[in-house]
């Protein structure tokens, strides 16, 4: 199945909510028969930011919505909200939880009801939470109205049936903020709406969330809606995780065939979009009834081999802070270690939901005990030193460039392949110099992809908070010179020890490839030395490392 | 936006081949139309009941006024000789001298026995169906809100009185409790709760799925705050026009019972014995059972009428998109 | 044996014959409004277009700009009860606006058919498919029981359903929403239809599968030479699927021109501003969108000038007072309805003078530009 695991989830303490391995099932008529709406998946949010839950129809995103609000019964797995365990907590502990957790629906019509006045709907959490006392319920009720652009004395007294569906999902809006939540999650909330309107309540949304200081959960099923909103995107697919990465890394360079076949289906508004590139993917989403074995992606694959049937890929980190569970990821990257390690350590696919074999790189992750000490304040200069390649995406938008160079593709995965999919195309790749075409198996046609793949070091991807740890040669061309230094070798030395078994040499032969293939633009003297070993090539992937346990 | 559907679907190709006959599958003209003023939805406007509303309101005050005289003299209101005592020739006709709506078998006057009966006939219409209101919503509204247990045992429970053939039932229920205007009350009251009790039930889940609902729960309303607030207000309306009819349907039954003779003791005057007495003498004096026929007809008719007429006003269109 | 040869000509047998120069589908100055209680509702309010032979038109409009009434009209599916219709739409000459129902029927899924938007409720759910293709095709084409199954059989593989012939006996129920798109399309093109409605055809499906659709109706619009009218809202759509486009707006086409020519030299300000309040996946994440403030007037009592004139950044006294008629532009069929198109230095004049003036949706343009 795509996409187990927990790499790619941020230290515990940070995170607003911590989904871990949340498993949604429901029942099929009488049958017995059970659908796994959600299945082990994993993922955190963290204070500021807004997750994109991207995915098509029946991908499980809008369950995972519901799971979390409770509104759904997780058959397993944990929500840690707060650091509160919701899914444990009973009626009246729940309720409690409500006014910090809301939710803003797909449907605008729909998710008010016409009988009452828009006044006493966005008023309803303030009189169950008896907060205030009449006039001040009044009083922010009117606030909040006029916060989302509706005029509280002309629409307080009418109802809802009277408005357009933008207003509507203004008045949802409001109705969400009203009682001070911190987190929302807005299901599909503008695919209900023309796109004129569409625009005007994406820019709501980032007003409330900035006058607020909300987190959000974004929910939809179109892509450049979600780039345009989020902070961190997951891809998701039958009920899995595919990839979980900052937008721009990730509609730059997918590392999952399904996020990059997603990508090429977009129409574009655009007549010179080449049709020939409409890669696509083909077939439709397989019943959750009976999901295919190994990764769930494999039917619609065009990159799928053997092992993708019968081992399910685990969540891997492919470049700093870039998340897929992918046997044979996309793009300047080739490890396939990772991918054959996950397949000895887990072989049991279906695996209970409780038990998550980690990838061994990823072991060091188990000292959680880490720094609780770094509030996810946005000062700059307090996160570079101890967090790597998590905490600049803990950071909402006023980012300090400080720590921000740009995603270099780290095509790094020097140990030869335990299983080579394709043998001969892949291993050729590694070894031959060769600028221009991707290092990417031969197997995987996607067009897109392909003429991506060879500008990894876009600068438009530079503003993205991405990891201050860069072992490859490749560097943003700006990078902040003092901050470097530090952080960068300490990281390096924790992280040592889980990819130490794997030997050197191929590590330099990597680098060598790497450094014919992108001419670096004169590394700076701050970076890293340019051979890099593999012990701390390895390391920068793996969630483990970046935590520093001696901090 | 993703129009929604405004067709309603059908797929017109399709559906138009197949239908040679006039009546082709078009889409939905009304979606249609609301898809082209839904421009601005902001504007509604206030639907009138019309002459027809108002025509039915006069005639349900006029015997509201009647059965309450009735109640409140005894089913003696004065202007009208005592239907009770005041005999006359048996089955004069109508417009004979004093007697405008003739006399029955009994020769007592039609028009008084009509009047005056109107307050037991109404009592017993307005309060069983009042009673199955209350009752049947709330058991439907449960029924409907709770799918689980409660839903299952509220839901059979209803189904099993619905499959009791009503007229035994209540017939059963007078019999046994006795034949005064409140057990007869009681009695068709019994049978109008799983009727009302369903259709709650209805309304209830379909409302149920709304978000507004799962809304009101994210905001951590109670299940109990959920039901009065967000259902009972969409939930009422359905109900309400069906509860009307079930007026009318009551007074029918109410006669109904009567003429099998479990009606109201003999002592009480109502439309149903009004008509019942007048049974064996249909033939030679019909108008002993046509007026009061025609009396719950116009009623019938008057509360039926309305009901449509308050829905219509009282429609929010939910769907303006 | 293509299904297409075999078609009959009952639909045009009740017309004389068809000329076969000029374009297909002329349009001229249809209006068509809706009787309601507040009075007339102008869904579409004077549209001029034309349709060759084998092409696409794209009509792009958001919900409520009477691009879904529009290809109704035209196709006469609109009940004759509520509404009121004027001006003409010629297919081959004759007029569908005063033809007959008979007329219609004989038209309809022989010379002109419609893929709706909603898959699922578009096929009759209590019917196999088998029996909806070759329901149509026996109602138009004189051709025995056995051999309608065949030509279905030969359709649904046509429009790539793999294992047809045991999807023959499933109920639509029984397939995914990408595969009853299919089904529709096949019933749709069934009798080899000149003209294609497109409705939406991929608004309630994935963006994968939305793909996939589009890519059929290419296809077979190509291969059976149809002319389509392509109607979403979704530029992205129309942008790689049309010949030309034609911009919706309050019932009235506001622009029109060749695809290419759209994108390129944008003259409405309505046209540019959908095209702004569009994200884009290039821009980075958190890019600001331009939004269209305001909603689109009443089609009831419409406002007096230009419609997009109480959003328009660039609106002058002159665009409320006078309504701007079609205005041809330098580029070769391109037209368009604004007295201050985009791209002029009286467009930028505009904009400077609004700018200066504080209308909010020109300063809100500063940004943007």
């Amino acid at each position: 199945m795509a996409g187990s695991g927990t790499a790619h989830l941020r230290p515990a303490g940070e995170s607003v909510l911590r989904i871990e391995n949340l498993l949604v099932e429901f029942p099929v008529g009488r049958s017995g028969l059970k659908v796994n709406a959600v299945t082990n998946v994993s993922i955190d949010v963290l204070p500021g930011e807004t997750l994109g839950l991207v995915g098509e129809s029946g991908c499980g995103k809008s369950t995972m919505g519901k799971a979390v609000m409770q509104l759904v019964h997780a058959t397993s797995g944990s929500v840690l909200f707060e650091g509160k365990e919701l899914t444990t907590l009973s009626g009246g502990d729940l309720r409690e939880v409500r006014p910090k957790l809301q939710m803003i629906f797909q449907d605008p019509i729909s998710s008010l009801n016409p009988r009452r006045r828009v006044r006493d709907i966005v008023r309803e959490g303030l009189d169950i939470w008896k907060i205030g006392d009449k006039a001040e319920r009044a009083r922010r009720v009117d606030d909040v109205l006029e916060t989302v652009g509706i005029d509280p004395a002309v629409a307080g007294p009418k109802r809802p049936h009277e408005f357009s569906g933008g207003q509507c999902q203004r008045i949802s809006i409001a109705r969400a903020v009203a009682t001070n939540p911190k987190l929302i999650i807005c299901d599909e909330p503008v695919s209900a709406l023309d796109v004129s309107v569409q625009a005007q309540i994406l820019n709501l949304l980032e007003d409330m969330k900035r006058q607020y200081g909300l987190t959000l959960i974004f929910i939809a099923h179109d892509l450049a809606v979600v780039k345009n909103v989020s902070d961190k995107v997951a891809v998701m697919y039958l009920g899995k995780l595919c990839e979980f990465a900052d937008p721009d890394t990730l509609y730059a360079e997918p590392a999952h065939p399904y996020t990059a076949a997603l990508l090429s289906a977009i129409p574009e508004p655009d007549p010179e979009a080449q049709r020939s590139e409409r890669a696509g993917v083909g077939g439709e989403i397989p019943s959750p009834l009976s999901p295919p074995s190994g990764c769930r992606f494999r039917t619609r694959c065009p990159a799928a081999t053997d092992i993708c049937a019968s081992d399910e890929p685990m969540m891997r980190e492919v470049r700093p802070a870039h998340f897929v569970a992918c046997h044979h990821p996309l793009g300047d990257i080739t490890i396939t270690a990772p991918a054959a390690n996950t397949a000895s350590a887990a072989p049991v696919p279906g695996t209970d939901a409780t038990v998550t074999p980690p990838a061994p790189w990823a072991a060091p992750e188990v000292t959680p005990a880490a720094p609780p000490v770094l509030t996810p304040e946005p000062t700059a200069s307090q996160t570079p030193p101890s967090f790597g390649a998590d905490l600049p995406s803990a950071v909402p938008p006023p980012m300090p460039p400080a720590f921000a160079p740009s995603p270099p593709p780290v095509a790094a995965a020097p140990m030869p392949p335990a299983f080579a999919p394709d043998p001969a195309p892949p291993v050729d790749s590694w070894l031959t110099p060769a600028p221009a075409p991707a290092p990417e198996p031969a197997d995987v046609p996607l067009p897109p992809v392909v003429d991506w793949t060879p500008e990894p070091p876009k600068p438009s991807v530079a503003h993205a908070p991405e990891a201050p740890i860069a072992p490859a040669p490749v560097v943003d061309p700006s990078p902040p010179p003092p901050v470097f230094e530090a952080p960068a070798p300490t990281v390096f030395e924790v992280a040592a020890p889980p990819s130490a078994p794997d030997g050197a040499p191929p590590a330099s032969e990597v680098t060598d490839s790497e450094g014919s293939e992108f001419p670096p633009p004169a590394p700076p003297a701050a970076e890293p030395p340019t051979a890099q070993s593999l012990d701390t090539l390895l390391p920068s992937r793996s969630k483990g490392g970046t935590i520093n346990p001696k901090r | 936006m993703p129009e929604q559907s405004p067709d309603g679907g059908q797929d017109v190709a399709t559906a138009l081949a197949r239908d040679e006959a006039a009546s082709p599958a078009f889409p939905n003209p009304a979606a249609l139309a609301m898809a082209a003023v839904e421009a601005d939805p902001g504007r509604s406007k206030k639907k009138s009941i019309g002459f027809g509303g108002w025509l039915c309101i006069a005639w349900l005050v006029l015997l509201l006024v009647v059965a309450i005289a009735g109640a409140a003299t005894g089913q003696k209101i004065p202007g009208f000789p005592d239907p009770k005592n005041d005999v006359g020739n048996f089955k004069e006709g109508l417009f004979s001298s004093g007697h405008i709506l003739g006399t029955d078998s009994n020769g007592q006057d039609v028009a008084s026995l009509v009047v005056n009966g109107a307050s037991a006939s109404l009592e017993i219409g307005f309060f069983s169906v009042l009673i199955g209101f209350a009752v049947g919503g709330l058991f439907g509204i449960l029924a409907g809100y709770f799918k689980g247990r409660i839903g299952a045992v509220l839901g059979s429970t209803t189904d099993i009185l619905l499959a009791f053939p009503p007229l035994v039932l209540a017939i059963s229920i007078v019999t046994f409790l006795g034949n005064s205007v409140v057990w007869v009350t009681v009695a068709l009251a019994i049978v109008s709760v799983p009727v009302l009790a369903r259709i709650a039930r209805a309304a209830t889940l379909s409302w149920a799925e709304r978000e507004f609902v799962t809304a009101a729960r994210a905001q951590g309303a109670k299940h109990g705050r959920v039901m009065l607030k967000e259902l009972v207000p969409n939930v009422l309306p359905a109900m309400l026009s069906i509860a009307l009819l079930g007026i009318a349907v009551v007074i029918v039954a109410e006669a109904g019972l009567a003429i099998v003779g479990a009606g109201v003791n003999s002592d009480t005057i109502t439309w149903g014995s009004v008509i019942n007495s007048g049974r064996q003498d249909i033939t030679d004096a019909p108008h002993i059972v046509l007026v009061p026929s025609i009396i719950i007809f116009i009623t019938v008719m008057a509360l039926n009428y309305l009901g449509d007429a308050l829905r219509a006003k009282f429609d929010v269109r939910e769907s303006a998109l | 044996m293509s299904p297409r040869r075999r078609r009959s000509n009952i639909g045009t047998e009740r017309f004389e014959a068809a000329p076969l120069d000029g374009p297909l589908l002329e349009v001229k100055d249809l209006k068509t409004a809706f009787k309601t209680a507040r009075g007339l509702a102008r869904a579409v309010d004077g549209v001029t277009f034309s349709l060759e032979r084998g092409r696409t038109i794209g009509i792009v409009g958001e919900s409520g700009s009477g691009k879904s009434v529009l290809s109704r009209s035209i196709m006469g599916l609109l009940p004759r009860n509520n509404i009121v219709r004027s001006g003409q739409a010629l297919l081959e000459g004759h007029d569908l606006v005063t033809a007959s129902d008979e007329q219609l029927r004989a038209l309809w899924g022989a010379q002109m058919a419609m893929v709706f938007q909603d898959p699922m409720t578009s096929l009759n759910p209590v019917m196999k498919i088998g029996n909806q293709i070759t329901e149509v095709l026996r109602q138009h084409l004189d051709i025995t029981k056995d051999y309608s199954r065949e030509l279905a059989l030969a359709l649904l593989q046509s429009v790539g359903i793999p294992e047809a012939e045991r999807r023959l006996n499933e109920y639509p129920h029984q397939m995914s929403g990408g595969m009853r798109q299919r089904v529709v399309i096949a019933i749709a093109i069934a009798c080899g239809p000149k003209l294609l409605f497109a409705d939406e055809p991929t608004t309630a499906l994935d963006v994968t599968v939305q793909a996939q659709i589009l890519d059929l109706l290419q296809e077979q619009q190509r291969e059976r030479f149809m002319a389509m009218i392509l109607v979403t809202h979704d530029l992205g759509v129309v942008a790689t699927r049309a010949d030309d486009i034609a911009v919706m707006y309050a019932g009235r086409v506001v622009e029109t021109a060749p695809t290419r020519t759209l994108f390129r030299a944008m003259s409405h300000p309505y046209t540019e501003a959908l095209m702004r309040s569009i994200p884009k996946l290039a821009a980075p994440s958190h890019t600001r969108l331009t939004a269209i403030g305001g909603r689109p007037p009443d089609i009831i009592n419409p406002p007096t000038g230009c419609q997009f004139s109480p959003r328009c950044p660039y609106v002058q006294d002159k665009c409320r007072a006078e309504e701007p008629p079609l205005i041809d532009s330098a580029e070769p069929h391109h037209a368009y309805r604004c007295w201050f198109p985009v791209g002029t230095p009286e467009n930028r004049a505009a904009l400077e003078s609004n700018q200066r003036a504080g209308v909010a949706s020109a300063v809100a343009m500063m940004g943007a530009n």
